[in-house]
Order: structure tokens, then sequence, then C-alpha cells
């Protein structure tokens, strides 16, 4: 390859082009030579060499070609097909090229572009990219890691859907275990006025099973908010409140709730929520313990008083909140955790008294309890009842024999503005399982007039304008045990200790261990991850056990999604132990 | 009624004329001509004199306002080179054109995405100011992603 002088033109004589002429087939000795010269061709060392040769070459032509634009268009002609910039760089620096010569012969480096350009362009770039940009340069590194990226990122993240795919839980044979974490999934919707799609990546799967510590438990939602989902373990005698963010894979462990009395709780809910004041992340618990009351011979469990306690992030423990004055003679219905909409949690609850279902809110700003007004009562009894968020309004869902109801409230705490939304009556879809006792969940109303919801399991799409129901084709997507709506964002990786929640988070409940990514990923890079017990010692797990290859092939296949690329060193697998 | 016109200069200190309708699409400029009314030339130190033009190009388009997001999408796409969308973006930030710097961050963001660390730096022309060590250090900590 060579750099000919003509004129002001430079050619380069493309050999591979001549070379590839020559070839005749079946003649090994010069396919061989083509390929030799190929990879010299291609080397570094001699492209860098002719950069640093074209450099000089430009820049000995300086001195009698006066013409500034001239130059730099051979330059920027000859150099737009190089694939090594960084090594011309080098070169036109060893010639003592000002920065603003260097930029005019080959663009701007991003360097030069202010950090408000820069944090522009990585807060669009897809969140299982972000990671990447850490690892570009420091610079880079500070700005994903502000708190105000994460914002800006997670105005910009797409809606997705989190589903944790538990089939177990739907099997009839009740001798089979339960008690099984289940998948993680991850579904992004594609919201469209005219279109809605949902893209299910099956590579991005995040495999509870495989985490010693979630074992032969159940995984319950509480909720989730800006891409972070609490996640309550309630197995036989372990009822751990998980923080994780599914995307990053980082989670942590709440401490343990204030001890309830030996006698257990009667019944406990939990809310999972953000204060707009002051941007702290909260979870609140009500709940109610067993007191035996002696009654002559025959003592009896009654319920105590309904407290409640609040976790905020950050802060380290759980702080009592004391009796729950409104709905001190509510029994808050179990298994429903707190919808988050405006700033508030909110539960349907019953009152003891008059048996009326009430709505009870949080206040995550104030930490009050209040009671919120509750749709005009229907003449018949639904089976069931749920919240919801339909078009950004909160709804109440009540289940039927022949049909379900959908009570919207246009405007927010104005008790006129309840109104029936919809009624989706069960003959239009007569094979669907229409469960009577079960919370239908109502996932999301999508920009196209569609709306998500979960009979029973499995995730369907209905269209108001036609009443046609129809399920989404996703295989692997069926038996969801709890699913949340919510945007997928970078929020809470890690950060320099500024002074943020999350360095908080990690500062102040290191002593209760808080891995960086989820133990199946911390197992594959030490071989062994610290994880606390119930009695807060953290212990070490071996997290491979005896678990044998499938379980690594599962591993394997898990993250190589997550990045949405493989291209970098595969993990070595015989760092795991086995 | 003849309208008004405004001179900007680029940082080589060449001259562009534009009407001054089209010109107050960019904030900046908005501000300079209820401040003072921009009789002079408006001097824009950092903008070389093809973005200018570019930018220029940009003000001076003739849409429907429905049709408006295609257009600079499109008007984007056609200079999909990284250098050029840089400083098409600077150059929108320091004018304060909101659509076209939304539209040029994008389209560098969508360009960058699928690239490799070392096509990023290279793309971007960002010196790695790691040492291996560190750069180690965090690819074991987000091993999962790579």
């Amino acid at each position: 390859m060579i750099v000919e002088d003509e004129g002001d033109m430079i050619n380069w004589i493309d050999e591979e082009v001549d070379n590839s002429r020559q070839i005749f087939q079946g003649s090994t000795h010069e396919f061989q030579e083509y390929f030799q010269r190929n990879s010299e061709i291609r080397s570094n060392e001699v492209h860098h060499q002719l950069c640093a040769d074209l450099v000089e070459h430009i820049w000995s032509n300086r001195d009698y070609d006066g013409n500034d634009v001239a130059r730099k268009n051979m330059a920027s002609e000859v150099l737009r097909g190089s694939t090594t910039v960084l090594a011309v760089i080098y070169h036109v620096k060893s010639l003592d090229l000002s920065s603003q010569e260097i930029r005019t012969i080959i663009g701007p480096s991003m360097e030069d572009l202010p950090t408000e350009l820069t944090t522009d362009i990585l807060s669009r770039l897809p969140v299982n990219t972000i990671i990447h940009c850490k690892l570009v340069c420091s610079k880079w590194r500070n700005i994903v890691s502000d708190r105000l990226f994460a914002t800006l990122h997670l105005s910009r993240s797409p809606t997705g859907l989190i589903i944790n795919h538990n089939p177990l839980m739907y099997r009839s044979d009740y001798c089979f275990p339960r008690n099984y974490p289940g998948t993680l999934k991850w579904v992004e919707i594609e919201d469209k006025v005219d279109h809605h799609h949902l893209n299910y990546d099956c590579l991005f799967n995040l495999d509870l099973n495989l985490a010693p510590i979630l074992q032969n438990a159940r995984m319950c939602q509480v909720g989730s908010v800006n891409g972070l989902v609490c996640l309550l373990q309630c197995g036989h005698k372990v009822d751990n409140t998980y923080i994780c963010n599914p995307v990053t894979r980082e989670y942590m462990i709440l401490p343990r709730q204030r001890s309830p009395t030996e006698d257990g709780y009667l019944r406990f809910v939990y809310g999972f929520g953000v204060s707009s004041l002051t941007g702290e992340y909260k979870v609140v618990r009500a709940f109610q313990t067993k007191t035996v009351v002696r009654n002559g011979d025959n003592p009896t469990a009654q319920p105590s008083v309904l407290e409640a306690e609040i976790y905020t992030l950050g802060i380290g423990q759980w702080r009592s909140l004391g009796p729950v004055p409104v709905t001190y003679r509510l029994n808050i219905f179990e298994k429903f955790h707190g919808l988050f909409l405006n700033n508030h949690c909110h539960w349907i609850v019953r009152d003891f008294e008059d048996a009326h279902e009430k709505i009870a809110t949080f206040d995550f700003d104030k930490e009050t309890f209040q009671l919120f007004p509750y749709p005009p009562p229907e003449s018949v009894k639904g089976l069931s009842k749920g919240l919801a968020i339909l078009k950004g309004c909160l709804c109440k869902l009540e289940t039927y024999v022949s049909e379900l109801t959908i009570w919207l409230m246009k405007e927010y705490g104005i008790k006129n503005s309840w109104h029936k939304e919809l009624v989706i009556r069960r003959e239009i879809y007569i094979d669907l399982e229409w469960p009577l006792y079960k919370v239908i969940h109502l996932i999301a109303g999508l920009k196209d007039g569609s709306i998500l919801i979960v009979f029973e399991n499995k995730i369907c799409v209905f269209d108001p304008r036609s009443e046609m129901l129809a399920m989404s084709g996703y295989k692997g997507l069926e038996s969801p045990n709890f699913l949340s709506f919510d945007q997928c964002t970078i929020l809470g990786e890690g950060r320099e200790p500024d002074g943020d929640f999350w360095s908080n988070w990690k500062g102040r409940e290191h002593q209760l261990s808080i891995a960086k990514c989820w133990p199946m990923i911390v197992g594959v890079s030490n071989g062994r991850v610290e994880i606390a017990t119930l009695e807060r010692n953290p212990v070490e797990i071996d997290f491979w056990g005896s678990g044998g290859a499938s379980r690594r092939e599962a591993w394997e296949l898990a993250p190589r999604g997550c990045a949405g690329r493989l291209r970098a060193a595969k993990p070595e697998a015989s760092r795991t132990r086995s | 009624m003849s309208k008004k016109t405004l001179t900007l200069m680029s940082k080589d200190k060449q001259l562009f004329n534009i009407e001054e309708h089209l010109a107050v699409q960019s904030v900046t400029i908005r501000n300079m001509v209820k401040e003072d009314g921009a009789s002079s030339v408006i001097p824009l130190p950092r903008v070389d004199s093809e973005t200018l033009a570019l930018v220029i190009e940009y003000l001076n388009r003739q849409q429907a306002p429905e049709e408006d997001e295609d257009y600079v999408k499109k008007f984007v796409d056609e200079r999909g080179e990284i250098p050029t969308l840089l400083e098409l973006a600077q150059a929108a930030l320091d004018l304060d054109i909101k659509k076209l710097m939304d539209a040029a961050c994008m389209k560098v963001a969508d360009l960058i995405k699928d690239f490799t660390l070392e096509e990023v730096r290279e793309a971007l022309r960002i010196e790695n100011d790691r040492t291996p060590e560190e750069e180690k250090a965090i690819r074991d900590e987000f091993q999962w992603a790579f």
C-alpha cells in the first residue's frame, strides 16, 4: 500500500482489488499469499505507520500550500476511512498541532463538548448500555453516576413490565413444592398512539431460583417506583423485604422489622413509594399482631390495634409510626399491597363496624394515613376487588360472576369524579379462566386505547372499542405471579459518596451485606457471596453449591441479553466453584 | 413590508444572513433581539461556518408543523456522521434550539449504542484515562453485563 502525491489528490492504491483479480481457483499458494498480504495491510502497526506518514505528508505540504480549507478537505477525505483515528490523533499530536487544528482536521472530540451535551446524549442510550459508559472514561463514569442523570434517563426510558414467572404456582397437584421464587422477566412495551407491541427478550430473564437465599420462598411484589421493585419474600419463617433494580441487578435487603410478638402477625400489608418533597424512597408496613386473651378457660387470639412502621432507604432502620389512627378498626385485606400513585399508597380496607369497604391512603411526604373517597356502592357486591392505575388515574376493579367492572377516578381525590369506565363481560371470551375470588390484575392502559389485563395466568389485551380480548402470544410469559408496570431505569447504580440515597445504602447498611448484584452474579465473579442471614450475621454461602452443570447453563443463558451483546470475555467458568 | 434580517458571524468570521422571524427559533437569538434589538452582527464564537450553514438551513425550513418532526429526523439522518452531529448538537445547545439538539443527540446515541467500548472511544475521540487495573475492577463489578 502506498501513498502517492498526484497534485492535490492522494490516492490509495488498493492492492486488495488487484490481488483478488489475480487469484485463480485452486492455487493455494497465491491464495495464502493473498491472505498474508491482506493481514499485513490490516495490521495495526502498518496502519499506524501509514497514518503517521500521511500526516507528515499533509504537514509538509502546509508551508507552500496555504489554503487551509483544501488541506482540511484532503485530510478528512483520507482519514474518514481510517478505523483507528486514535492513532492518527497520536501522530498529529506528536507534530505539535494545536487542539484547534486537530479539531479542524478530524472533527470534534467528545471531550471538547460541554458536559451538558454529553449528558444529554448518554441519557438517550438504552439502559443496558449505560454500564458500558462507565468504562469509557472517568468523565463518563461521573456523568452516569450522577443523580440528575438518573432522573433525566428515567424521563426518557421506556415503560416496561416486570413479570415474575412462576408456573408452579398454578399447578393443581398440591404435593408439588409451592414455595418457589420464580423468574423475573422483563417486557418492554412499545406504546404508540396507533399501535403497541410487547418486546420480550427471554435473555433478559433473572432466575431467582438460583439465589440460595431465595430458595424455598415465594416472592410477592409490594410495588415498584422508578424502576425499583420492592419484593417480599413470604416463605416459611422468612419475611425479608428486598428492593431491587432488575436492570442493573442490584438489590438490597431491608433490615428486619421491629420484632413482632412471638405469636406472630395476624396480618400485615406493605407499601413502597417515593416522597415527592425529599425524593426519599420509603417502605411502609401496617400490621396487626395477635394477642392472646384469656376468656375464662378458653384463650382466644385477638387482633391488636393496627400499627404502622416505615423504613426510609438510606436511614437504616424501621421507624414506628404508632397506631394507625384512621384505619383503627379497619381490617386491611391481606395480600394486597399498596398501589402507589400521586405520592400516596392506596389500599382497599374494610371497616369492622359498618362492614363497608373503603380506601385508605398513606402520604409519603407527611407520613400519615387517611381515608380516601370510595366509588359509590353498587347493589350487588363483587366477589373480589383490586386497585389499579389506568390513564394515570386511580381505578377500582370489581369481579362478578358475569363481568368485570372498572371504576375510574378522573380527578384524583374528587369523590364525584368516580365513574364506571369499563365493563368486560365474561361471555365475550368463553375460554378464559375467569377468576372469581382472585384479583384480576389490570396492568396498564396503552396509548392506542387497549388495556393490558391478567386473567388468572394469562396476559390479555383488551380493546374497549371492539370489545375484543386477545391473549398476548408470548410463550414464557404465561403464569405470572406478580406484575409491575414501570419504567426501566438505571436509577440506583453505584454512585460516588455524595450523600444521596444509594451511597447511603451502601454505607450504612453494609453490615447487612448489600450485594452489588444479584447473588448469582456475585457468585460468578467471586465464587462466593456474602449474604446476610436472618440473624443479621453475614455468612458466606457457596453460591454454586452442588448445583451442577444445568444451573451454570441457566446462568450463562441469563446474562447474555442483559447487555444486548456479549463481545467481551465470556464469564470464566473456571472461576466458579463447582 | 420588508422582513428584518439578522447577521450571524461564525467562529471563522464568516457572515450569514437570516430573516429575523426564522432566527428567533433560537432562544439565544430571541433573547438577544429582545435585549438590544440586535441591529449589529451576532457573533457565535463556538460555531464554525460549516455548522452554522447547516443550522441556517434548518432554521430556513418551510415545513408544516405536522411534518416538522419527520423533517428534523431526516435532517439529522442525512448528516449521519458523528463529528458533524456533535458540532451540530453543540451549536444547537449554544443557540438553544431544542428540537435540533434533541434530534442530533438522539442520532448520536442511536449510532453509538451498539458500539464496543473501543469503537465508542474512537468515534468520539475519547482517550481512556484509566489504568487497566481500574478498568478490570469495573469489569469485574459488572461482569454480567459484558
